[in-house]
C-alpha cells in the first residue's frame, strides 16, 4: 500500500486539453473514485498513475517517489480495462497467472496463488475455459482476479461496470467493497455513474472538462458541493434546481421563483451573500411528501408521475404555477397522477449558487449539522 | 393497437442452442409489457420474433387473434428501437422524423404537423433543422423514438432503448415514455434488463430466463409476490435475501432454523409448519424489510456488520451470522465495520421456495 | 412422390461447371506434361497421353530447369520473409502512431501508391542502379526488388489486423510487468498469428509468380522459372509439354502454402 500523488497534471492531445492542472493526492488504502462525465478526462489520469501516458507537465509521486517516467512494467501496478482486455488466446489460468510469470514466480507459487484468487472471485470452474467463451460478468471477475493476483501497490479500475447487466452491476458494488478490504488494496476508480461513488468511495474527485470540481470525501463533497455541477451530478436522482431572487420585505427575506417564496430570514449565511439573482437547489431526497411533523416549509403540489428505480421512487410533482420538481421516495410508493400532495422541506437541507455556479449555501456550513450525518 | 399472443413459441439456433421454450404470453391491446431478464435470458429473441425478424423453431404469434408467424416483418405494422440508435446519416432531424411518413406519401402540412407534435414531446423542437451527426448518443435515441412515435404502429417493440444513453437523458426519456404510454395508449413491448425500467414504465412485467418464462404479473405482483427466488432476486435493488432453513417445532412454536441462527415465529401455526416443514426450504426477504437495531432486542439474531454501502438516501448493511450474510436497507446512518447488530425477519414479508425447484411455496 | 428442390438442383449444377472451368486447365497442363512433344500437336488432342512419358519432367529436372526453380525457391523465400518481416514493424507504427511524422496518414496513402504505377515505369532506372552498382543479375538484387515491391502490400494487410487487435490487450500486459518486446512476442505476435500467414501466402504468390522483374533484372547467372519458360523452344517449335512440367512443378510450393495458410487467407476476404 502506497500513497500516490498527482500534482499540477496538463495534458493535451492535438487541440484538446484532456486534463488542466489537476492535483490529488490517493491515501493508501482507501478507495478513491474519479468521476466525470464522457471525455471529463477520467481514463486520462488513470493512465498517467499507470505510466501508460507521460503527462505534458506535472509529476506523479508514490511514496515521495517521482515516477512520472518510469514506465508501466516497472510501476507495480494494476489495471482493470473497460473492456477487460484479457488475452484471448489463453486460458483464463494463464490469464490470471500472467502477472505472475512476468516476474518468474516459481510454478507452485502460481498455481497456488491464482487459485487462491479465483476461489476469492468465485470463479475458480472457468480457470481451464478461454476467455472468448464466458459471460460479461464472469469476464469482469476474471479481469479484476488478474489484477488481485500480483498484489500490486495500487489498482486502476478504468469504468469497469459500464459493459455489465444492471443487476450484476448491483451484485459487483459490494464485490469490489469486500475485495478492496479483504486484500487491504488501494483502488482508483473512474466511473461516470454518480451511484458508484456513493457507494463504495472514500473519497471522489470530480472532473469536468478536464479540471478538478472538487476533491474532498464523498460526504463532504454531497453536503459541501464546491459549486453546481458537483452538487447535481453528486446525487442521485440529481438535484432540482429553483432558478430565482432574493427579495428583502422589511426585516424578512425571501427566495423567489416561479410562485414560491421561502423565507429564508434565519438561513445561516443568507446575510452575506450580495447577489439578488440566485439558484437554489434541493436534493430529492430531502423533499418529504405527506404530512411532517415541525415541517419549516410546506408546497402543495400535484403528482405528474411515479418511477420506481430499485426498490425505492421518485414522484415528479408540480408545484405553484409550472414548477416541476422530483421527490425521492424511499420503497415502492404508488401514487395517483393527478394526486395533490403536500412537499416537505427543512430550511437547512437548502443549498444555493451563484450564477456563475459557485456554492453559497449549503448544509454541511453548519457544523453542527454535518457531525450528525457523520453520525 | 393490437393484442399480441405467443402460443407455446420455442425457438432453437442451430439445433442446440435454445433461445426461447415454451413460451405462451398474451400482450393485452393498449398494454405495455415489460421482458425483464438477464442477458441471454431469450428476450430479445422473442421480440425479434414478434417483429417477424426471426421465425419461431415452433409455435404461433398471433396479433388481434390473426396468425401472423409466417408474416414478413415489414407488414406486421410494427415499430422496433434498438439499443444503439439506427439514425440516417445526412439528414436533418426533421427530415429523420418525417421520413416514415413520406415514405407513406402524406400530405406536406399533415407531416410537418405531427413531426411538430412528437418534437415537442420529446423536447426536440430547437433540434429539429439539425443535422444529425453532431447529436450525442442520448440525443440521437430522442430522435429514433420520435420517428418511431410519428408513424403510429399497431405494436411498438422496444429494445432496451435506454441502455446506451446517458443517465440524464435517460431520466428524461423514461418519463416521457410514461406519459407517452398513458396519453396514447399503444401497444409497448419493452425489453430491459434494468428492473427499475420495468418496475416504473410497464402495466405488467414478464421475467424471464434461461428462456423460460418465470412469472408474468403486475409490479406490485412480481416485486412483493415472487414465485421463484430468481424472480426474487432479479427484482428489487438490492434483491430478496435467500436463507436455506427448515422449520421446526418446539413447545407448540414454529422455529426457522438456518443453522447459523435460529428465529422465532410464534405467528406460524404448527400445522402449516408441519406441512411445508418436511422439505428443505429457501426463506427469502427483502432488505428493505429486515428490521435492524443498534442495541440488542430479545430474541432478536446477533450479527456483525461487514460492509455498509450507501444506496441514495439508504444504506445497505452486509450483516454476517455464522457462515450467512444478510443484507438490510435501512435509513442512512454511519456503520462502523465489525460493529455488533440485531436483526429480526418481521413474518408478513417472509416468502418460502422449495429448496429444490426453487418455486415459491404456497400457504 | 418427393418434391425435387429445384434451387439446389441449379446450384450443385452451378458449382459443377464452375469446378470445370476452373479445373481443367490444371487437368491439361499435367496431361500435357506426360506426352512426348509430338503428341502435344496431335489433332484432335488427346484427353490422356497417348504414351505415358516422364521425358519433359527428366529434361527440366537435369538442365537449367532445376536450377531456376531453386533461384525461384530461393528468392521468393528471402523476399517474403523480408517483407513480411519489415511489414509487421511498419503496420505496428502505422497503427500505433498513426499522428507521428513518419507515420502520418500522408506517408500511408504515399506507400500505396507504389503499387499504383505499372512495374514497368521504374523498373528501368531500377535497372540502371543495380547495374551501376554491378549487382545486375545476383540473388541479392532479385530479394531486394522482391521484397521492396511487396512490403506496401504486408503493411497494408497487417496492418488491418494490428488495428483490430484492441491497445487495451497490449497496455495490460506492460501492466502485468511486461516489456514492449515481451508483450510483442507474448501477445500481438499470437493475435494476429493468421494475418502474418495470410500475408506470408499472398507475398509469395505475387513474387513466385512474378515474371518481369525476373525477367528484365535477372535472366543469365540468376534466372528464375517464370523467365525460363519463354526459353523452352526448339528453334520455332514450342516445347509445349516441358513448359507443362516446369508449370506443374512451380504449382507444388503454392499449393503446399494455400493449403497450409487456407484458412488464413478467407479470414482476408471475411474482414
Amino acid at each position: 500500500m502506497i500513497t500516490v500523488s498527482v500534482s499540477h497534471l496538463w495534458k493535451r492531445y492535438g487541440k484538446t486539453v484532456a486534463l488542466q492542472d489537476v492535483s490529488a493526492e490517493i491515501n493508501g488504502g482507501s478507495f478513491f473514485c474519479i468521476l466525470g462525465e464522457p471525455g471529463a478526462g477520467k481514463t486520462t489520469l488513470l493512465r498517467i498513475i499507470a505510466g501508460l501516458e507521460v503527462p505534458d507537465e506535472g509529476d506523479v509521486f508514490f511514496d515521495g517517489q517521482n515516477v512520472t517516467l518510469v514506465s508501466a512494467q516497472k510501476r507495480n501496478v494494476a489495471m482493470v480495462f473497460q473492456d477487460f482486455a484479457l488475452y484471448p488466446h489463453m486460458t483464463v489460468f494463464e490469464n490470471i497467472a500472467s502477472p505472475l510469470r512476468a516476474i518468474k514466480a516459481e510454478e507452485g507459487k502460481i498455481r497456488e496463488r491464482v487459485h487462491e484468487v479465483a476461489a476469492f472471485l468465485k470463479i475458480e470452474h472457468l480457470l481451464d475455459r478461454s476467455p472468448l467463451y464466458i459471460s460479461g460478468g464472469e469476464k469482469q471477475r476474471v479481469a479484476i482476479a488478474r489484477a488481485l493476483v500480483k498484489e500490486p501497490k495500487i489498482s486502476l479500475f478504468d469504468e469497469p461496470l459500464v459493459n455489465l447487466d444492471f443487476k450484476i452491476r448491483e451484485d459487483m458494488r459490494a464485490q469490489f467493497k469486500l475485495m478492496q478490504k479483504e486484500f487491504n488494496q488501494t483502488i482508483v476508480f473512474a466511473t461516470p455513474d454518480p451511484v458508484d461513488a456513493m457507494s463504495m468511495a472514500d473519497q471522489v474527485l470530480i472532473l469536468h472538462e478536464g479540471k478538478v470540481q472538487q476533491f474532498a470525501t464523498v460526504w463532504e463533497a454531497y453536503y459541501r458541493p464546491s459549486n453546481m455541477f458537483v452538487a447535481t451530478y453528486l446525487g442521485f436522482p440529481p438535484m432540482n434546481i429553483l432558478s430565482g431572487e432574493l427579495r428583502e420585505e422589511g426585516p424578512h427575506l425571501f427566495f423567489v421563483a416561479s410562485g414560491l417564496k421561502v423565507d429564508v430570514t434565519d438561513l445561516p449565511g443568507i446575510r452575506e451573500v450580495r447577489e439578488r439573482k440566485l439558484l437554489v437547489g434541493i436534493r430529492p431526497e430531502h423533499l418529504l411528501l405527506g404530512d411532517e411533523k415541525g415541517a419549516e416549509i410546506s408546497w402543495d403540489g400535484e403528482v405528474l408521475l411515479s418511477e420506481i428505480v430499485g426498490s425505492d421512487t421518485i414522484v415528479h410533482l408540480k408545484v405553484g404555477k409550472d414548477l416541476g420538481l422530483r421527490s425521492f421516495v424511499p420503497g415502492i410508493y404508488r401514487v395517483a397522477v393527478g394526486a395533490r400532495v403536500t412537499v416537505n422541506l427543512r430550511r437547512d437541507n437548502i443549498y444555493a449558487f451563484k450564477e456563475s455556479g459557485e456554492s453559497v449555501i449549503f448544509p454541511g456550513r453548519h457544523e453542527s449539522l454535518f457531525n450528525t450525518f457523520k453520525g | 393497437m393490437a393484442r399480441v399472443f405467443l402460443e407455446k413459441v420455442r425457438k432453437v439456433f442451430d439445433n442446440k442452442v435454445v433461445a426461447v421454450d415454451g413460451l405462451t404470453l398474451e400482450v393485452p391491446d393498449r398494454g405495455l409489457v415489460s421482458l425483464l431478464g438477464p442477458s441471454g435470458c431469450g428476450k430479445t429473441t422473442t421480440m425479434r420474433i414478434i417483429a417477424g425478424l426471426e421465425s419461431p423453431t415452433s409455435g404461433r404469434v398471433y396479433f388481434d387473434g390473426q396468425d401472423v408467424t409466417e408474416v414478413p416483418p415489414e407488414k406486421r405494422d410494427v415499430a422496433m428501437v434498438f439499443q444503439f440508435p439506427v439514425i440516417y446519416p445526412g439528414m436533418s432531424v426533421y427530415e429523420n422524423i418525417a421520413f416514415p411518413l413520406v415514405a407513406r406519401k402524406m400530405a406536406k402540412e399533415e407531416i410537418k404537423k405531427r413531426v411538430e407534435e412528437v418534437a415537442e414531446i420529446f423536447e426536440i423542437t430547437d433540434l429539429l433543422s439539425k443535422r444529425t451527426y453532431a447529436l450525442d448518443a442520448g440525443m440521437k435515441q430522442k430522435v429514433v423514438l420520435a420517428r418511431t412515435f410519428v408513424r403510429r404502429p399497431k405494436v411498438y417493440l422496444l429494445d432496451e432503448p435506454l441502455t446506451a444513453v446517458d443517465p440524464k437523458t435517460r431520466m428524461e426519456l423514461r418519463t416521457i415514455l410514461k406519459r407517452l404510454q398513458s396519453d396514447l395508449g399503444q401497444t409497448m413491448i419493452y425489453v430491459t434488463h434494468d428492473q427499475s425500467e420495468s418496475l416504473t414504465l410497464a402495466d405488467k412485467i414478464a421475467v424471464m430466463n434461461e428462456g423460460r418464462l418465470l412469472q408474468y404479473g403486475s409490479p406490485e405482483e412480481v416485486y412483493s409476490n415472487p414465485n421463484n427466488t430468481f424472480v426474487g432476486y432479479f427484482v428489487g435493488n438490492p434483491g430478496m435475501n435467500f436463507i436455506n432453513c427448515s422449520l421446526a417445532i418446539e413447545n407448540n412454536v414454529c422455529i426457522l432454523d438456518a443453522q447459523d441462527f435460529r428465529h422465532f415465529l410464534p405467528e406460524i401455526s404448527p400445522s402449516f409448519a408441519r406441512e411445508i416443514g418436511q422439505r428443505s426450504l429457501i426463506v427469502g426477504i427483502r432488505p428493505e424489510n429486515v428490521e435492524v437495531s443498534f442495541t440488542p432486542r430479545e430474541n432478536w439474531i446477533t450479527s456483525q456488520c461487514i460492509l455498509s454501502e450507501p444506496i441514495g438516501s439508504r444504506v445497505v448493511l452486509h450483516l454476517k451470522v455464522g457462515e450467512k450474510v444478510i443484507k438490510a436497507k435501512v435509513p442512512r446512518v454511519e456503520v462502523e465495520p465489525g460493529a455488533s447488530i440485531w436483526f429480526h425477519l418481521p413474518i408478513e414479508f417472509l416468502k418460502f421456495f422449495d429448496g429444490e425447484t426453487q418455486e415459491a411455496v404456497k400457504a | 412422390m418427393k418434391k425435387v428442390d429445384w434451387k439446389r438442383f441449379f446450384g450443385i449444377l452451378g458449382l459443377v461447371v464452375y469446378g470445370i472451368f476452373v479445373l481443367f486447365p490444371i487437368y491439361w497442363t499435367i496431361n500435357t506434361s506426360f506426352k512426348e512433344v509430338g503428341d502435344v500437336y496431335k489433332v484432335p488432342p488427346s484427353f490422356i497421353p497417348t504414351k505415358f512419358t516422364l521425358e519433359a519432367y527428366k529434361f527440366i529436372l537435369q538442365g537449367t530447369g532445376r536450377l531456376a526453380l531453386s533461384n525461384s525457391l530461393v528468392v521468393a523465400i528471402g523476399a517474403t520473409l523480408i517483407a513480411v518481416f519489415l511489414g509487421t514493424m511498419a503496420s505496428y507504427a502505422y497503427s500505433r502512431y498513426p499522428f507521428t511524422g513518419l507515420t502520418n496518414e500522408g506517408a500511408q496513402f504515399n506507400l500505396l501508391t507504389v503499387r499504383m504505377f505499372p512495374p514497368i515505369a521504374f523498373l528501368l532506372p531500377i535497372f540502371w542502379l543495380w547495374k551501376t552498382l554491378g549487382l545486375l543479375d545476383t540473388h541479392f538484387a532479385l530479394i531486394v526488388t522482391y521484397s521492396a515491391f511487396n512490403l506496401p502490400l504486408a503493411v497494408w494487410l497487417l496492418k488491418g489486423f494490428m488495428d483490430s487487435l484492441p491497445r487495451s490487450i497490449e497496455e495490460a500486459s506492460y501492466v502485468d510487468g511486461y516489456s514492449f518486446w515481451q508483450t510483442a512476442r507474448r501477445v500481438v505476435l499470437p493475435l494476429i498469428g493468421s494475418g502474418l500467414a495470410a500475408t506470408v501466402a499472398l507475398c509469395w504468390i505475387f513474387i513466385w509468380n512474378e515474371f518481369i522483374i525476373a525477367y528484365l533484372l535477372g535472366g543469365t547467372d540468376v534466372i528464375l522459372y517464370t523467365a525460363y519458360l519463354p526459353a523452352l523452344r526448339r528453334g520455332m517449335r514450342i516445347m509445349w509439354n516441358q513448359i507443362a512440367a516446369l508449370s506443374v512443378l512451380a504449382i507444388i510450393p503454392s499449393v503446399i502454402i494455400l493449403v497450409l495458410f487456407r484458412k488464413y487467407l478467407i479470414k482476408i476476404y471475411l474482414r
